[in-house]
């Protein structure tokens, strides 16, 4: 019982910092810190899944995790060439 | 609640502790040359710590393999993606803070061909001279042997 209770206040205090990362999304003066901004919010969503596994007793959530990795590179590695070629 | 969960809410909570302290460090730091920092070391570690508490929970081989390769997916892919953006972000003029006080790739860039260049090169002898480098806003550093490249 306090197990769980624990780790939603873990996913709350995850939750807050998301919106500072959000801030800084909003805010980023240059297309490169939003990518590292999203970059960021990338990892919040692998923790929070992961947390979310144990407290909901999903095992299938740890594939999501694996998933969105891999596709925030490869999101992350086109944005890098799109900002040199483009150059904006 | 027994060892298993104790160790789990202990690491997971460092875990998430690197993750606020990335997040901070995002909206607190100065340019983009910096937050690199904040986003490379602090984000990869945080999620990987609580990905291993979720492996120590589980005690699962399955688990546990899965939660070992996005871990390593995780390191192996995230200096690789923080360091293109950053390079994308020099590229294309993205200025540094002010507090910045030396800018090492300055003029060692050729910006047309894209290609990073040593300022200086050696001759036979095995003396330095500035080798030729065109850094995009015309000014050309000076011909070593005035032969061109």
């Amino acid at each position: 019982m306090v197990f769980e209770k624990l780790l939603l206040l873990l996913l709350l205090i995850l939750a807050t910092s998301l919106v500072l990362v959000v801030w800084r999304l909003m805010r980023g003066p240059s297309v490169a810190d939003r990518a590292l901004a999203f970059e960021l919010i990338l990892l919040h969503i692998a923790g929070m899944v992961a947390l979310y596994a144990v407290v909901a007793g999903v095992r299938a959530m740890i594939d999501v995790v694996l998933i969105v990795v891999v596709a925030g590179f490869v999101s992350m590695v086109a944005v890098a060439r799109y900002m040199e070629e483009g150059r904006y | 609640m027994s060892v298993v969960e104790v160790v789990t809410v202990v690491l997971a909570g460092v875990g998430g502790g690197g993750l606020v302290l990335a997040a901070v460090g995002v909206l607190r730091l100065p340019d983009v040359y910096s937050r690199m920092h904040a986003v490379g070391k602090a984000g990869t570690t945080g999620a990987s710590i609580i990905l291993l508490s979720v492996a120590v929970y589980e005690r699962d081989l399955v688990v546990g393999v899965k939660v070992l390769v996005i871990i390593g997916v995780c390191f192996l892919t995230m200096p690789v993606v923080v360091h293109m953006l950053c390079r994308a972000a020099y590229l294309v003029g993205v200025a540094p803070d002010n507090s910045t006080w030396r800018d090492e790739l300055a003029g060692a860039y050729d910006r047309k061909a894209r290609r990073l260049r040593s300022l200086w090169e050696e001759d036979r002898q095995g003396a330095r001279h500035p080798a030729v480098c065109d850094n995009g806003d015309g000014r050309v550093a000076p011909d070593a042997d005035g032969m061109g490249d």
